[in-house]
Parts: structure tokens; C-alpha cells; sequence
């Protein structure tokens, strides 16, 4: 028979995580906060259903994700694109990874028109970023650009064999394409990433408490000099 | 812009956004009101009854404070 340990002092695997929730004084069961936290990243409201807190789950996943697709449609889908190429370093996108695995597919898009094929990964264009002057894109994807796209002709293109070279900028077609859209396209995009920012660390550590909420109950709980300890 | 809209957009959802055209472009900022104060009130609290008074008491501070920001605007811009 082994040992037991005294109920004052659990195990190692016996201790929770926990957080107290604000409304009730309730005890809030983290499990692996680490892990929640990971998993509200890659889907906004996961790392909570983990958790067993699945109201607050459906909230958040259903408040970030309709925010993020709402911008997206507001931007014709061109907003959320990731971009390092000096000149037309696409900052925002650092805010728009926040949303997780839904803005995946614009890195692999990246990486795969500045790759060998010289074309984005999947053929629609979703989250490619804009070609610039002097940019080489595969025959097939310029000839694409050129059937879907009003605002691209076959003049915009040299021919650099195997390739076709753009000489135009594509980022200015797009404003001009969508004007206001695209801004605001690219805000709400922003802004549900950094709601997940938030959400994570609801995942991670448990309801937020203001300061003066803490300082206010603390001299509430601390007895007064005239009545002594015992009250 | 419209013109271009029936090459860009399927037929389904082309209404829509004729109609979105035409709205102003302030009302865009309500949403995005709407949404920070459920998460700013969800992430403070764990009750759905505390979220949802907390969620309205953050819209009217947002909508207060940028109400405020936007008629301060408005007078230095007729200025």
C-alpha cells in the first residue's frame, strides 16, 4: 500500500489551477493553461470549451470570427495578407494573426508566390499579397489576373521567360478598386485579432479584475482598530 | 465602383452590397462598438448576467468617449 498524502497538502497531480470568478467568488478550473491559451489562439473561444466554459466559448468564437469575416468581405478578401518586402511591409498583419489558424493561409500564400511556382497556393488569390513593379509571377497566374481581374491587362505584364514580370502596383489597384472598404475592411480584420489577444489571456489566467475592485474589497475585508480582530 | 461590382461579387450576395454602398460610414464603427464591449465585458467577468450589464455599460462609455471625440473633431474641423 502506498503512501497517502495528508488532505491539507494535495499531490503534485492532484493541484488545479485555478481562478476566481469576479461575480461569485466561484472557483474557475484552468486545467492546462497553457494549453487553453494555445488552442484560444488557434481558434478564438477553443481554448474555453477545453475548459468546460462553453457559454463564454460560443461568445467568443462567434464575436471574433464574424468580425474577422465581415472585414474580409468588406475588403473583397484582399485585406488580410502577409507582406515583408521592404517598401510594402504589411504591418497589420501582426494584428491580424491574432485570429489563429483563420489567417494561416496568408503566410503559405506569401511564401508561395515569392517561391519557385511563382503563383499563390490556392488559385483564387485569397490573401495573396499585392504584386509590386518589377515582380516575376508565373505565366498561368498572369494569365489568370488578366481574365478575372478588370483592373490588370496584358500590358501590365513583360514577358521574362519562364516568367511574366509585372510592371504596375497592384496595392493601388485595390484602393482605387475599394476605396473607404478597404480600410475599414482591414479594421475589423485588425481589431478581432486583438480581441483574441484578450481572449487568450481569459484563457490563460481567468477573468480580468480592475485594481481599485481588488484595493476596495481589501479594506472592506480588514478589520477596524475600534472593533479588534474579533470583530 | 458599382459598375465594377457584378464582376467582382457573386450574383447572390450582390444586393448586399449595393446596399452596404450606401451606408454611412459611421454606422461601420457600431459593430465593431457592439463587439469590443462583449469582449471587454466577458473577459472581466464570468456570470452571463455580468457579462451582459458589463457589456452595456462599456457600450455607453465607448459610444460616450467617441461621441465626445467625434463632436471635438467636428468643431476644430468647422474651425
Amino acid at each position: 500500500m502506498g503512501k497517502r498524502s495528508s488532505p491539507a497538502t494535495p499531490s503534485p497531480t492532484q493541484r488545479r489551477i485555478v481562478a476566481i470568478s469576479p461575480d461569485d467568488g466561484a472557483a474557475i478550473d484552468l486545467k492546462q493553461p497553457e494549453l487553453a491559451a494555445l488552442l484560444a489562439w488557434l481558434v478564438p473561444g477553443l481554448g474555453h470549451f477545453y475548459q468546460g466554459r462553453t457559454r463564454k466559448g460560443v461568445l467568443f468564437m462567434t464575436v471574433v470570427l464574424t468580425t474577422f469575416v465581415l472585414g474580409l468581405w468588406l475588403g473583397n478578401g484582399r485585406v488580410v495578407y502577409a507582406s515583408w518586402r521592404q517598401g510594402e511591409t504589411r504591418w497589420w498583419f501582426v494584428c491580424q494573426a491574432g485570429v489563429g489558424v483563420a489567417a494561416v493561409p496568408a503566410v503559405i500564400q506569401s511564401m508561395a508566390i515569392n517561391g519557385p511556382s511563382r503563383e499563390p497556393f490556392w488559385r483564387a488569390g485569397w490573401m495573396t499579397p499585392p504584386l509590386v513593379d518589377g515582380q516575376l509571377v508565373s505565366r498561368r497566374y498572369a494569365e489568370r489576373l488578366i481574365q478575372n481581374d478588370p483592373y490588370i491587362v496584358a500590358d501590365d505584364f513583360w514577358d521574362r521567360p519562364p516568367y511574366k514580370q509585372f510592371r504596375a502596383d497592384q496595392l493601388s489597384m485595390w484602393h482605387h478598386e475599394l476605396g473607404r472598404f478597404f480600410e475599414l475592411g482591414t479594421l475589423y480584420t485588425v481589431l478581432a485579432g486583438m480581441f483574441n489577444m484578450l481572449i487568450i489571456y481569459d484563457a490563460w489566467a481567468g477573468p480580468m479584475r480592475t485594481a481599485g475592485r481588488e484595493k476596495h474589497l481589501a479594506e472592506d475585508e480588514t478589520p477596524s482598530p475600534a472593533t479588534g480582530a474579533d470583530g | 465602383m458599382l459598375v465594377m461590382l457584378p464582376l467582382l461579387l457573386p450574383p447572390a450576395i450582390l444586393p448586399l452590397a449595393l446596399l452596404v454602398e450606401q451606408v454611412p460610414m459611421l454606422l461601420f464603427g457600431l459593430p465593431l462598438m457592439a463587439a469590443a464591449s462583449l469582449v471587454f465585458a466577458a473577459t472581466h467577468h464570468e456570470q452571463a448576467e455580468a457579462i451582459k450589464w458589463a457589456a452595456l455599460e462599456w457600450a455607453v462609455w465607448l459610444v460616450g468617449i467617441l461621441g465626445v471625440v467625434m463632436v471635438v473633431v467636428l468643431v476644430i474641423s468647422s474651425l
